[in-house]
């Protein structure tokens, strides 16, 4: 008697999976395929679609790395009150560090479009010139 | 089928006979070809009649051919271990639609165990209704495999060939070719014949548009 555990051999599914691999130019695959019903064009088609925008990703992932990069690194930079202070101070902070009230004027109107992250940063640059301005080098 | 087959193919260790295929639209075209034919032995002995018939498995095989090209992916193509690419297509369907075969069977193995764990209470009308599909799901594949037998009994090399591998676990065309005392290119002649039988039968038989399943 054989091993209880082994299944029955079945010896269609062997054929078919021994006929599965054979020499089989790219021709004969297509001939093959458009008689099964198989819209090989179609396939084809959405294959290289596919295979671009894994190309496009490989060759941009570079990029992107290194936008999560500069983003964590500015995320981590920011000054703690910067960080931690609400919308309505940071608008304050930035109109007291204007010299000219109708420059700031001009420079401000916009600031209800802004974002609280590019407010903070506007102060970050700000905070820059000042260090350029107090360096004699 | 020789041990240790599944999961990988079993001409990765000899050196192709044909020219290696660099272009992709080719090589994706060869691939899903060989994918038919292989998903119809696992759509066998799963009685999945979709997967037998390649239904579903074009996101399986685009898997496969985006793993050329991506360093970083799971199953990724190892030249210096793998020159011939296709060697390396073919271990990735192999292996994904094995797992797919497994699956399959604990499925079966966990209702077999516990019915009544899944889905829904059964009442007399879905109990008919069940047992109806199942009658008509068994009838299609004693037709297919009566049609294929047929076919088989017309082609006296594929005869002794379907005896031989019920009997013992051979899958070596030149093993196969000093048992049945003909030439290993018969033995490749008889394996082609028996795929156009294949698909002759299954485009013989009827299917479901119900059943156009995705398996990706």
């Amino acid at each position: 008697m054989g091993d209880p555990k082994e299944p029955a051999r079945d010896p269609i599914a062997s054929l078919l999976e021994f006929s599965a691999d054979c020499e089989q130019t790219a021709e004969e695959a297509e001939q093959q395929l458009r008689a099964a019903g198989v819209d090989v064009d179609g396939f084809v088609t959405r294959l290289k679609e596919r295979l671009a925008k894994q190309a496009d990703e490989v060759r941009l992932g570079w990029l992107t790395a290194a936008r999560a990069r500069i983003s964590k690194s500015r995320a981590t930079a920011i000054p703690y009150n910067y960080k931690t202070m609400s919308r309505a101070s940071l608008i304050v902070a930035l109109k007291e560090r204007q010299s000219s009230p109708a420059q700031a004027q001009a420079f401000f109107h916009k600031l209800d479009e802004v974002t609280d992250e590019d407010l903070r940063t506007l102060l970050m640059d700000l905070d820059d010139l000042d260090a350029d301005d107090k360096d004699p080098t | 089928m020789g041990k240790g087959r599944r999961g990988q193919s079993s001409s990765s260790s000899r050196p192709p006979t044909q020219p290696i295929e660099k272009d992709p639209a080719k090589l994706g075209v060869m691939l899903l070809a060989y994918a038919h034919r292989y998903a119809a032995s696992v759509g066998w002995k799963t009685k999945d009649r979709a997967l037998a018939r390649g239904q579903g498995i074009e996101d399986l095989v685009q898997d496969a051919m985006l793993s050329l090209y991506d360093g970083d992916a799971k199953r990724s193509w190892d030249p210096a271990t793998t020159p011939d690419s296709m060697e390396h297509l073919k271990s990735f369907v192999n292996s994904r639609l094995s797992t797919l075969a497994r699956s399959y069977d604990n499925r079966n193995v966990k209702q077999g165990i516990d019915p009544d764990a899944h889905g829904a209470p059964e009442n007399p009308e879905s109990l008919v209704l069940k047992k109806a599909g199942q009658d008509e799901e068994d009838a299609w594949w004693v037709r297919a495999k009566d049609l294929l037998v047929t076919e088989i009994l017309g082609d006296d090399l594929v005869a002794r060939l379907h005896d031989l591998m019920e009997k013992e676990e051979i899958d070596k065309p030149a093993e196969l070719s000093t048992r049945l005392g003909v030439s290993v290119q018969e033995i490749k002649n008889a394996k082609k014949r028996f795929r156009r039988a294949w698909e002759k039968v299954m485009a013989a038989m009827k299917f479901p548009k119900a059943e156009e399943v995705r398996h990706g």
